[in-house]
């Protein structure tokens, strides 16, 4: 008999990044990287179950910037590119190595790894790897989830509700432009959550949300369930809270999975470890080492002589970890359904980026513990949230308390002496903002195009990405560059819409060069 | 200082000559103000009160916890345009006006924030456990306000329902004690974005 469920939470979010005005941009390489890391090995986990039958569920956002990106004509290129020169690496590399065996096998795997994802990317998916997504959707396996237009941190947006309108409606419409259906839940930027953003979730069709643990906790009533069943706020907004311990047992510094000395390596890389002669055709072009994706060892233990990478030995490590985290589940959910009396559920959200960009073998150990949880218990059963809704509608009335999940659960990590000064022109912008759209409801033309890219240049700058990176103190100039960009082009725009002496030339340039939603309306800012 | 532009370089207005000040919550118990003020407002004072009053008064912030009416002022200079403010209250809803105190008893506004709320710092002492049907929510049939009351409950367990650890790595594992908010790679405490730059997923410590 089923005794609960378990319900994993994949939030997959990259900030817009494309440069058409330069080749190898290097902070294009995140997109990429993830793309071979983590989205095709997760497309490819997730068929794989499906062609073996496994009942499983997973809930996963894309967030309106990844699926812009995933569907660009130009990143999709440069992605390819990108494959290419990995591939001739790692033939290079197949040769480099052929008197040791340990990295030879390694460099094989590589081209092997990298010649596949060319051919999924290419030849089975189009170059749209959206598709694939939208694909296991249609099975009933994945339920996808919105997300707000550009991840902008809605809790320090409050002084300007429509700017929070605005991030939920373009995230709500991106997503049914990319999906074709409408989005029963939606991912709260790092799961920052206040009340007053119930207003727009609401006018959008938006049912469920997730907060950290403490959103549901501190609600008010006091839950009686904890973070065991959802709750629903008076606005009818459904509350789902993350299970503090299974966070713990996959993450944990200390008792975590991925830490495991199996497990490859993420910081010695051939990009830092071998010769610039060789290496300076796939590194940074002034010369700087990056992450190539080429890694030879595994993480050995808590010292710098590193041992080779065992693929074997990971993935029998990965299905054992696979099985301690299904026997804690099982343990936990049968307890919670002895003191509940009824099914609880266990809410996993992740970055979606950490399995397999961080944790090398994530994928595969989502593709285990799926298989394991099928066939080896009969506690619980894989859920996605919507269907929990359906299935126990009966909840608690409760409004979750203002939370986020990132350090000490509010808004800190966005608001710090590091990056409190942004807040003076994110706000002034969006009111700027509101105040153009209310005075031009009927645009035309170039006024309406000058309308629109405003916008677009507003929700580009609220993208949380700038604050957090200028806050973690690496890659802070480009962070400032956009905040600084998106502000000034908007900046210009406000005054040049104002003047009505709006420069053609100089507009179609950042249109072509800042191009997210092509079908945004400015209207979305209208407040009368 | 006028709102500069370029086509390549694009720096940030110095001001955007406003008259305000803004409130925003950090957490429970910091708020953050910015503000701006104009020349203009600056004579208007000088006008109405003198220049020597200006001078002789000390800028500061009066912050009022509406929900409790309780108020009280910090120390600023005319040098700096934000603060960190800590206040006593969670869950409590905050003002600040920027002003001139000119003696303890005398106070000159300036102008007044938006109002913000401090986020709750733990469990709800409300214990008002009422239940609805959410399809009945869904599909108009139901007044959340009126809905009927599926089933009432007893608190008394809930301590024990809360920290309802049950694997056995973390039976010592004490919720009061644990960092809320700590997304999934903060736990390791890496750098993260350094190789990747996939912030978004706060993967510092």
């Amino acid at each position: 008999m089923t005794k609960g469920y378990v319900a994993f939470v994949l939030h997959a979010h990259l900030p817009y990044v494309r440069h058409p005005e330069q080749d190898n941009y290097l902070e294009e390489r995140w997109l990429f990287e993830a793309i071979s890391e983590t989205y095709i090995p997760l497309i490819a986990s997730f068929n794989l179950l499906l062609k073996e039958n496994i009942d499983f569920r997973v809930t996963m956002s894309l967030t309106p910037p990844l699926l812009s990106m995933l569907t660009d004509p130009l990143l999709q290129e440069r992605y390819i590119r990108y494959l290419e020169k990995l591939i001739e690496l790692s033939d290079k590399e197949i040769e480099r190595t052929k008197y040791q065996p340990e990295f030879h096998s390694l460099a094989v795997m590589y081209r092997n790894k990298y010649s596949q994802d060319l051919s999924t990317f290419r030849d089975q998916y189009s170059c749209n790897l959206v598709t694939a997504f939208k694909e296991i959707q249609e099975t009933g396996k994945l339920e996808i989830i919105a997300c707000a237009a550009t991840h902008g941190y809605l809790p320090l947006m409050e002084v300007c509700p429509q700017s929070i309108r605005a991030q939920i409606s373009v995230g709500v419409k991106s997503y049914e432009r990319y999906l074709g259906c409408k989005p029963r839940g939606i991912w709260l930027p790092e799961c920052g959550y206040i009340p007053a953003v119930e207003e727009a979730l609401k006018e959008y069709g938006i049912e469920y949300i997730i907060t950290e643990s403490h959103g549901i906790l501190y609600a008010n009533p006091r839950p009686v369930f904890g973070t065991y069943l959802p709750i629903v706020s008076p606005n009818g907004i459904v509350a789902f809270g993350r299970d503090i311990e299974s966070s713990r047992q996959v993450w944990s510094a200390s008792e975590g999975y991925p830490g495991d000395f199996d497990y490859r390596e993420f910081y010695r890389d051939i990009g830092f470890d071998l010769d610039y002669n060789y290496m300076k055709e796939y590194i940074s072009s002034d010369g700087k080492p990056i992450h190539t994706g080429i890694k030879y060892y595994r993480i050995s233990g808590k010292t710098d002589d590193k041992q080779p990478y065992n693929p074997d030995w990971a993935k029998s490590k990965a299905e054992i970890h696979a099985g301690n985290f299904m026997f804690n589940r099982e343990n936990q959910i049968q307890y919670l359904h002895d003191k509940l009396g009824k099914p609880p559920i266990i809410v996993c959200p992740y970055d979606a980026e950490l399995f397999g960009h961080w944790w090398y073998e994530g994928p595969y150990w989502l593709y285990s513990l799926f298989k394991k949880i099928h066939y080896d218990q009969q506690v619980f059963k894989l859920i996605t949230l919507s269907e929990f809704i359906d299935a126990y509608p009966v909840m608690q009335v409760s409004t979750p308390c203002s939370s986020s999940w990132g350090h000490k659960g509010y808004n800190e990590v966005w608001l710090n002496p590091t990056n409190d000064w942004i807040y003076k022109h994110l706000h002034k912008s969006s009111e700027r903002m509101v105040e153009l759209a209310n005075e031009n409801t009927e645009a035309e033309g170039l006024t309406r195009d000058a309308l629109n890219q405003a916008a677009r240049e507003l929700l580009l700058a609220q993208s949380s990405d700038w604050a957090f990176i200028i806050r973690s103190g690496t890659m802070v100039q480009y962070a400032e560059k956009r905040t600084k960009d998106h502000i000034g082009r908007f900046t210009r725009l406000y005054h040049d819409i104002k003047e009505k002496s709006i420069d053609e030339g100089w507009l179609r340039d950042i249109e072509y060069k800042d191009n997210i939603f092509p079908e945004l309306d400015y209207k979305a800012y209208c407040s009368t | 200082m006028s709102e500069v532009h370029t086509h390549h370089v694009y720096n940030l207005p110095y001001s955007y000559s406003d008259n305000r000040i803004v409130l925003v919550a950090k957490d429970p118990y910091w708020l953050y103000a910015y503000w701006e003020m104009s020349e203009e407002r600056k004579n208007i004072f000088f006008e109405e009160f003198g220049q020597r009053l200006w001078e002789k008064s000390i800028p500061v912030i009066k912050v009022t916890n509406v929900s409790n009416n309780s108020s009280f002022y910090i120390r600023i200079n005319d040098f700096t345009n934000n603060w960190y403010i800590q206040v006593p209250d969670p869950e409590s809803l905050y003002v600040a006006e920027l002003g001139r105190q000119v003696t303890d008893q005398f106070f000159i506004h300036l102008f007044s924030s938006n109002y913000v709320s401090t986020p709750s710092s733990s469990v709800s002492s409300n214990t008002g456990a009422y239940f609805i049907n959410y399809k009945d929510l869904r599909h108009g049939r139901l007044d959340i306000n009126t809905g009927e009351i599926y089933e009432s409950y007893n608190y008394k367990s809930q301590s024990t329902l809360i920290s309802g650890i049950s694997s056995p790595e973390l039976m010592h594992f004490n919720l009061q004690q644990s960092a809320f908010g700590i997304s999934s790679a903060e736990l390791f405490g890496i750098n993260f974005a350094e190789q990747l730059g996939i912030s978004s997923l706060n993967f510092l410590w």
